[in-house]
């Protein structure tokens, strides 16, 4: 139940509405979520609405899998840019300046009993080591 | 400006999201509030019903590690002395504010000799460097409104990220020449079947970074080369010979590009390919290209900083005059290697949008952040300035997507004692050359 995948970063309705607010529930609704193509969450053994564990060379990150409206995008997964899939994006930007933040290889997972981290906890564990 | 009781209502408001910057809004004032923004968009209804949301109230600094409430005056102190003692700073940001503010920050740039960028690098500056190998052909939005027949969105999704886009400038919109959208062809290609592929009279599904492949095949069916791959950006070759007919069949067409192209494998490659198909296009028949510019003043940082120094972004003044390597002089990758040791942020929050290596490095320096609102980046900042927001709270020159100058208005006053960026930013050059002459 893994499901190798290319994950693609962009913005969504939701998160520019929430994005000057970014401490709020609804920011975290918006952007600690990734949409998953219908099948593919057949494949992973799961349901909309349970979480799963993102990860590549650069980290991991636990997310809550929606049902895409957007599909088919077989191994594709969507998340809105933020802080929690920047755990996963690599800052090496091809001598462009710009970081590859569209086309991202990760393995998905289920992720029973863990939860997704709150924004305040986020920082903690990434940027202090706490 | 029309009065109605205790309510004021102003016409032809700007909007400050996105690089649409819609300027038919109307907004409903009462009591020193906004009540109603008539023609928003859902993007700018949330900008302008939540922008008492999160606000700092109070400059912060921190003594000893812990962040104190303090003034501007100290803030403004603690901000100069760390800017001119910085071996190599970043000011980073711009995007989010007027035209007279980034002005006033390249002056500061070439006073600590530090290097400022602004958002650019990390959303449009892979297309403008393909503008700099290849040349563009572009026009006004008001232009593709009256003239486009058939409008390509390649990457981008305007329905979430520029919701009036459609509406106001092209499929949609209402011209002289083009009435509507009977009259307007209208193509998607991107890798997913996003909600404005929907929309779409076509739909062209490709394979994630395989945009460059794309494109160059529509150029290849335009030069008459044969295409020997079967497949190709996971369709199959003779879709292309079909999309290239559609190309040079229509009057006027015009590709819109977001960030699929610039964020993908590819980058700027991909904008070279996407510019040099346009280029050839106008062999045929009219072909324009327009980068769907995400905040609403990211156009006018790229204005601003190029009449300044030469350079749209990504500009070090560290050996005393302008130097220009995006790639090596943009934030990401300066702060990627830890090469600056202290960062000026404004109207940004780099610690949220960043890859997580380079915001580690960011957050292990000191960072002075103007900002009207608590963000990632004011949480982890050494000194934080409240700033009104422009275009709500305070006026300023903005640029629009295609490079139109719009002015933002005044609509409300600010927070009491918020002082503007310009304000804040001149303050903090005027401290910085005192220092230097002290020195």
């Amino acid at each position: 139940m893994e499901l190798k995948a290319i994950v693609v970063t962009g913005r969504s309705l939701a998160q520019g509405r929430a994005k000057e607010k970014k401490f709020t529930e609804e920011y975290r609704q918006a952007v600690a979520i990734c949409e998953v193509d219908p099948d593919d969450l057949a494949s992973l053994g799961i349901q909309a609405g349970q979480n799963v564990r993102l990860a590549n060379s650069k980290g991991s990150i636990v997310l809550k899998a929606v049902k895409s409206s957007q599909a088919p995008h077989r191994g594709i997964v969507f998340v809105a840019y933020g802080p929690w899939i920047n755990v996963l994006t690599d800052s090496d930007s091809d001598g462009t300046g710009m970081p590859t933040l569209k086309g991202i290889e990760a393995e998905v997972e289920p992720a029973p009993g863990e939860e997704v981290q709150d924004l305040r906890g986020l920082l903690r564990k990434n940027l202090m080591g706490r | 400006m029309k009065i109605l009781s205790d309510e004021l209502v102003i016409k032809n408001v700007v909007c400050p999201f996105c690089g649409c910057c819609c300027d038919d809004l109307e907004i409903t004032v009462s009591k020193n509030s906004i009540v109603s923004a008539k023609n928003a968009c859902a993007l700018s209804q949330a900008k302008f019903g939540s922008q008492k949301e999160e606000r700092i109230s109070t400059p912060r600094e921190r003594i000893d590690g812990k962040p104190l409430e303090t003034n501007y005056e100290k803030a403004i102190r603690h901000s100069a002395r760390i800017l001119a003692e910085a071996r190599y700073p970043l000011l980073w940001g711009w995007s989010c504010t007027s035209c007279e503010a980034q002005k006033i920050g390249v002056e500061l740039a070439e006073e600590v000799g530090g290097v400022i960028d602004n958002t650019t690098s990390t959303c449009h500056g892979p297309g403008l460097l393909a503008v700099h190998d290849i040349g563009e052909s572009s026009c006004t939005l008001g232009e593709v409104r009256h003239r486009a027949d058939l409008i390509i969105y390649w990457g981008c999704n305007p329905v979430h990220a520029h919701p009036r886009h459609m509406r106001r400038y092209s499929v949609q919109s209402e011209g002289r020449f083009r009435k509507g959208r009977k009259e307007r062809k209208m193509i998607v290609v991107d890798v997913r079947n996003t909600a404005t592929a929907k929309m779409a009279d076509e739909f062209i599904q490709i394979e994630p970074n395989s945009d460059y492949e794309a494109l160059t095949a529509i150029r290849m069916c335009l030069k008459g080369e044969e295409l020997e791959q079967e497949k190709i950006a996971g369709l199959p070759s003779t879709r292309f010979e079909q999309l290239m007919d559609e190309l040079i069949n229509c009057d006027y067409g015009v590709i819109f590009f977001g960030l699929g192209l610039t964020m993908s494998r590819g980058k700027s490659r991909n904008i070279d390919a996407a510019l040099s198909l346009v280029r050839d296009l106008n062999s045929k028949t009219k072909f324009l290209i327009m980068p769907m510019r995400g905040h609403f003043n990211v156009a006018g940082a790229n204005e601003v900083f190029a009449w300044q120094t030469g350079y749209p972004f990504a500009i070090d003044f560290s050996q005393g005059y302008p130097q220009y390597n995006p790639g090596d002089t943009s934030g990401v990758d300066i702060a990627a290697r830890g090469d600056c040791d202290a960062a000026l942020v404004i109207a940004s929050d780099p610690i949220s949008n960043f890859p997580l290596d380079a915001a580690k490095n960011l957050s292990s320096i000191p960072i002075m952040t103007i900002d009207p609102h608590e963000t990632v980046t004011t949480s982890v900042s050494e000194v934080v300035m409240p700033s009104t927001m422009v275009g709500i709270e305070d006026e300023g020159t903005v640029y629009r997507m295609d490079g139109v100058p719009l002015m933002l208005k005044k609509l409300i006053e600010p927070p009491e004692g918020v002082l503007p960026d310009t304000e804040i930013l001149s303050a903090i050059l005027k401290e910085v050359r005192a220092l230097n002459r002290g020195r």
